[in-house]
């Protein structure tokens, strides 16, 4: 039934009146952070001091730290290398459905690799994986969670990378979607732990072959340099119960603090190294750090938030070669800057709807050979997927 | 063209009848229509088409020729120009095409397969007119098959040339194929030979009566008014020699001349014919009434004549009657001598300036040399006599040429010649003892306008000719340039009509009169050939058609007169006239 | 037997069908072009493409509007990405048991296996049966591109008989078609014009 654009209509002045005081409260607070960040510039010491009293206080911390890069430092793209390998994986999955005939789980995985100044043909490549129907069900009962494959999801696309990258030839710089910390529920259960494990080593693999790795967010959500900030203003107490504590700068982003000073095209923020307790356990060297970047064109800056490990984060050239190519790829997109070899690999990833029925079509033909009984589709799924538009055939 | 109109009549000739086209539509009343699958131009208008169809043969004249297309625009854009040509080609052969109309004239059942013994039978049984072709009753089929006719077709239709009374007067415009006239059937009516002045009218006069005579079943008076027929010419385009009928015929013909001591062309005529005064009647004055402006008061005044003196002398004495003749009395008054017109006038009850205007009139006929009180022989009896005795007589008129002249004799002659004849019709259909047949007889006259127009209808005697249809035995064969100004009830008699080319659209409406469902022709006579081709039509004539005449040359006389080697010494003996 | 490597039906009917390929550039289909499509043992619809066209494709659009395009991307696109094409076929006759007929077939296809461009020799086959009857299903629809459609395939299919010896039926095809749009000046002139440019 349609929607009752009337009802929706009256609240709208209100609605707007709400986003409109958010706003001019933001940018309040917005404007503080930024004195802050020109007061505190240099004084990264003292940040990094209060950080580690903090976390005494409470645990749960997560914030940015600066690396050694003053807070409102702006670095400029340095030139492109003439050759280097650029790599991205990106993957999609066919979650399990107790509503479909059958109940099956596929992860995607598209890979892209580009040799710059080679004049070859990129390399392109899908991984499709059938996960084990045993897998498809908890010890606990109950099926696995989409949480659960989006995380078996984040472990293939590095695998997958692990697969094209032998026999590098530096610079070799890889990109995934999203950052590189794996942020799932739920955490802490077994099957995570032993994702988690995995991960990391993957990670450790992919650096010893030299491969700068790295984690590309699109318009980036992330607070925590802000957090960082309020800190500054955070007396004990207020440290000691942050369930009573009203953040003082809530609300503010990142990435508006970033927005004034990456003007130019290319243009990288300092280096902030993520600190949490889970970051923790990825050690010195895989440590997920971040900058910003501006991807955009002249007059038209658009950030976005780019984790590294640490080992390539203390590698300011390795950063500056990371930063080059990452605007190439983006300038590639013409108006739209996002790296086209990440779109690419999406792209090669992605399930379509037809192949999801495809591959369903294939399972239960196979169950129907082998005598397997099929189920019927629910028939709540059935009627959700009755065609709503019409169309015959003419021709 | 040349080459496809040669493969056509190629095929003609082979007997291997190619279809020109087939019928698309038409009816009985409004002419068929027919789609040509041939070039446009290997078909003329007036060519002889047979079209077969459910065992019948429909034999017809190709009337008009129409240009098609299925679509306008095909016909107006040069495709020609935008197209490859061979793409053109296929394009218009579909998309552009010729419509024939066709007047179809008679159908006849079609009979077995040439070469066979049943088509021998077939053959025999058309010949001898047991099958004949009829009137057509009916259409053929949509994509009937229609073929140009062949030497056979033509025979079936208009006879077998040497068979019977069957004479080659010309041929066919596609193939040249001979086409026949009945020349028993010409002369059962009054026929016309009709085309403007220099279309060869006189050639094919010769040509008619040159077989005429050859056949002699009939026997042929000429009022030869410009010496064409009788003693040879010379013709005025080529110069060239043309051999008369009295050159070809010898005795057959005889040769008169009007007026004693006549020559014709620097010859000795045969006999002279002078006419006598009392075979004048007061209808023959009549006639010239036009000619001589003649008052309406003349038929009183010659009926005043006739009864004063009698039918035999009353031109005699009105002759030599005196005008301005007066006398004076004793008083001294003046009063008309007793042998004046003016006397006689006021005797008879006539008014004198009428019968004094009247014999002014008449003074041009005094004067004619050729009328006397005693004429030398009697020639007229001497014409009659030939006419009978199987010979036939061409009257030359010397150098009495004048309108006047030639009116008056023709008539006058024709007159009593007709009164014989009708006497022995007469005689001989009331079983008269020893009364014979009469032998048929055509009189050939030309310039027939002048004497058989509207004005004059009633009074002479070709029109009573006309009129009768050979009820006693005599027919007319007309000659003439403006067959617009003859008068209708006349040429509605007339049977046959061969007419060459005619300009004035009144003329050929006039030759069609009376004859029903003509219209088609009418484009067909003024577009014929001039000097070339002539239609043929009218009763006598199976169907219309258009030939190319027969060229009266010496070839023409080889042919005619040639099959007469060695011939018997009886056949010579009658050839003389015994 | 060159298979087409299809991707799905997407619509039917009794008339044609229109499929959705994943298709490399160098074995694209050609407009005009014949197909068979075995649809039973001893059933194949014959048709002929009469529309190929290339779904929109986003990612080329945001391609043009940069600067300038590294030669690694443009290998990519012409050789990885593979063009998502519709290749839309009129249904011109069927063959069932070895015999050929010019027929709209009986049943369309409801699911598809896989399509196969005609050979030659299957070209001047289908061609040369009867007498021309499967051009009233081109003819039929007048808001398709029939001239072109028509001039293709005439093209293609002379050459094909041309193979097998059989040169009349070009003209015999050209003559026919004059025939069938005698009555449509317009379309015949345009069928024509096109035919004139492949002489």
């Amino acid at each position: 039934m349609p929607v009752n654009l009337l009802d929706i209509q009256k609240k709208l002045n209100d609605f707007s009146s709400q986003a409109q005081a958010r706003r001019q409260k933001l940018a309040r607070r917005q404007e503080e952070i930024i004195n802050l960040i020109e007061g505190y510039a240099d004084r990264l010491d003292e940040l990094r001091d209060r950080v580690a009293r903090a976390v005494e206080h409470y645990p749960q911390l997560r914030c940015a730290v600066p690396c050694g890069e003053a807070l409102d430092a702006v670095i400029p793209m340095p030139d492109l290398p003439a050759r280097f390998t650029v790599l991205a994986a990106d993957g999609s999955q066919i979650n399990p459905s107790r509503h479909a005939r059958v109940e099956f789980c596929v992860i995607n995985v598209g890979l892209v690799k580009m040799m710059r100044g080679s004049g070859m043909t990129p390399e392109v490549k899908t991984i499709s994986q059938l996960l084990d129907y045993d897998a498809l069900f908890l010890p606990a009962g109950g099926m696995i969670t989409e949480g659960m494959v989006a995380l078996k999801r984040d472990l293939q696309e590095r695998e997958a990378l692990l697969q094209i990258s032998e026999n590098l030839r530096p610079p070799a710089i890889s990109m995934t979607d999203g950052p590189l910390e794996l942020y799932h529920e739920p955490r802490e259960s077994a099957e995570f732990t032993q994702t988690f494990e995995k991960y990391l080593d993957v990670l450790r693999d992919l650096s010893e072959r030299g491969l700068m790795i790295s984690g590309y967010v699109d318009k980036p959500g992330s607070d925590l340099i802000v957090r960082l900030l309020e800190l500054v203003h955070m007396s004990d107490e207020d440290l000691a119960s942050p369930g009573q504590y009203r953040r003082r700068f809530g609300g503010v982003r990142d990435i508006s603090l970033m927005q004034g000073l990456l003007n130019s095209p290319g243009d990288r923020s300092a280096l902030f190294a993520i600190f949490s307790q889970t970051a923790m356990r990825y050690g010195k060297e895989l440590l997920p750090h971040f900058f910003y970047l501006n991807v955009g064109g002249a007059g038209k800056p658009h950030l976005a938030r780019v984790e590294v490990p640490g080992w390539v984060a203390r590698d300011p050239e390795a950063v500056g070669k990371l930063q080059a190519v990452l605007m190439e790829q983006a300038a590639m997109m013409g108006t739209r800057p996002y790296p086209y070899i990440l779109h690419r690999a999406h792209e090669v990833a992605v399930v379509t709807l037809p192949e999801h029925e495809h591959v369903e079509g294939m399972i239960v033909a196979e169950f129907q050979r082998r005598g397997i009984p099929v189920d019927e589709q629910s028939y709540k799924q059935y009627h959700k997927d009755l065609p709503t538009g019409k169309t015959r055939y003419q021709g | 063209m040349n080459d496809e109109k040669s493969e056509i009549m190629e095929l003609g000739s082979q007997g291997n009848s190619g279809e020109i086209g087939y019928i698309v539509g038409g009816g009985l009343k409004a002419n068929l229509q027919a789609r040509l699958s041939v070039p446009a131009q290997t078909v003329q208008e007036g060519a002889f088409v047979v079209i077969e169809s459910g065992g019948w043969l429909f034999y017809g004249l190709v009337t008009d020729l129409q240009l098609g297309s299925t679509d306008p625009r095909f016909a107006d854009e040069q495709s020609e120009a935008r197209l490859p040509t061979q793409l053109a080609r296929m394009l218009h052969g579909q998309t552009l095409y010729t419509n024939l109309e066709i007047l179809t004239a008679l159908m006849m059942e079609q009979g077995p397969e040439p070469g066979t013994e049943e088509y021998d039978a077939w053959y025999q049984q058309v010949l001898d007119e047991q099958i004949r072709p009829e009137p057509v009753k009916t259409v053929p089929q949509h994509h009937a098959q229609v073929r140009l006719a062949q030497a056979g077709d033509i025979a079936e239709i208009f006879g077998k040339e040497g068979k019977g009374a069957f004479f080659r007067i010309g041929d066919t415009l596609e193939g040249g194929h001979p086409v026949c006239v009945d020349l028993d059937k010409l002369v059962q009516r009054s026929a016309g030979i009709f085309g403007a002045t220099g279309t060869g009218k006189s050639f094919l006069t010769r040509v008619i009566l040159s077989g005429l005579i050859h056949r002699d079943k009939t026997a042929v008076l000429i009022f030869d008014m410009h010496n064409e027929y009788g003693p040879d010419d010379t013709a005025s385009d080529t110069g060239l020699r043309v051999p008369g009928l009295k050159n070809k015929f010898r005795n057959k013909v005889r040769m008169v001349g009007l007026g004693r001591g006549a020559t014709i062309r620097g010859e000795q005529p045969d006999y002279t014919l002078e006419i006598a005064e009392s075979d004048i009647a007061p209808e023959d004055v009549m006639m010239l009434a036009q000619e001589l402006n003649l008052r309406e008061t003349t038929p009183t005044t010659l009926e005043a004549l006739r009864v004063s003196f009698g039918h035999e002398s009353w031109f005699h004495e009105f002759k030599h009657m005196r005008v301005n003749a007066y006398q004076y009395d004793e008083e001294g008054k003046r009063y008309p001598a007793p042998d004046s017109v003016a006397a006689w006038a006021e005797s008879a009850g006539v008014h004198p300036a009428a019968a004094e205007a009247l014999h002014s009139k008449l003074r041009r006929l005094f004067n004619a040399p050729y009328i006397v009180e005693e004429p030398a022989a009697n020639a007229l009896k001497q014409m009659i006599d030939n006419l009978d005795n199987g010979q036939h007589v061409v009257l030359s008129f010397g150098k009495h040429e004048t309108d006047l002249d030639y009116l008056f004799v023709s008539n006058l002659l024709t007159r009593r010649i007709r009164d014989v004849w009708e006497r022995r019709t007469n005689d001989f259909r009331s079983g008269h003892q020893g009364a014979s047949e009469p032998r048929p007889l055509v009189i050939v006259v030309e310039e027939a306008h002048k004497l058989l127009n509207r004005e004059m209808a009633s009074q002479t005697a070709f029109s009573t000719i006309a009129r009768e249809m050979r009820k006693y035995y005599v027919t007319l064969l007309i000659i003439d340039q403006r067959p617009s100004q003859i008068y209708d009830e006349v040429m509605s008699q007339l049977g046959t009509r061969v007419t060459g080319w005619l300009g004035d659209s009144d003329d050929i409406h006039a030759v069609l009169t009376g004859l029903a469902g003509r219209e088609a022709l009418r484009g067909m006579l003024a577009r014929l050939q001039p000097k070339e081709e002539v239609l043929m039509l009218g009763w006598g004539v199976p169907m219309p058609i258009v030939i190319r005449s027969r060229r009266y040359n010496e070839a023409f006389w080889d042919d005619l007169l040639g099959k007469q080697a060695g011939q018997s010494n009886e056949q010579i003996m009658k050839e003389l006239g015994y | 037997m060159k298979q087409i490597a299809i991707g799905r039906l997407l619509r039917s009917g009794t008339t044609g069908f229109v499929v959705g390929c994943r298709v490399n550039q160098l074995d694209a289909p050609s407009f005009g072009a014949l197909v068979r499509v075995p649809l039973a043992s001893n059933y194949d619809v014959y048709g002929i493409i009469y529309d190929i066209h290339i779904e929109d494709d986003g990612l080329v659009r945001q391609l043009i509007t940069a600067q300038d395009v590294p030669e690694e991307v443009l290998l990519d696109n012409r050789e990885n990405r593979n063009v998502p094409v519709e290749i839309a076929v009129l249904a011109l006759g069927y063959q069932q048991d070895e015999r050929i007929y010019h027929l709209l077939p009986p049943r369309p296809p409801l699911s598809l296996d896989a399509i196969y461009l005609c050979t030659m020799e299957e070209v001047a086959k289908f061609t040369a049966v009867g007498r021309f009857g499967y051009f009233r299903h081109i003819l039929r629809d007048p808001s398709r591109p029939i001239d072109e459609l028509l001039a293709a395939h005439l093209l293609a299919a002379r050459t094909a008989h041309e193979k097998v010896g059989n040169t009349r039926w070009y003209t015999d095809a050209l003559t026919e078609l004059i025939a069938l749009l005698r009555d449509d000046y317009q379309s015949l002139m345009t069928v024509l014009n096109a035919a004139g440019e492949i002489e």
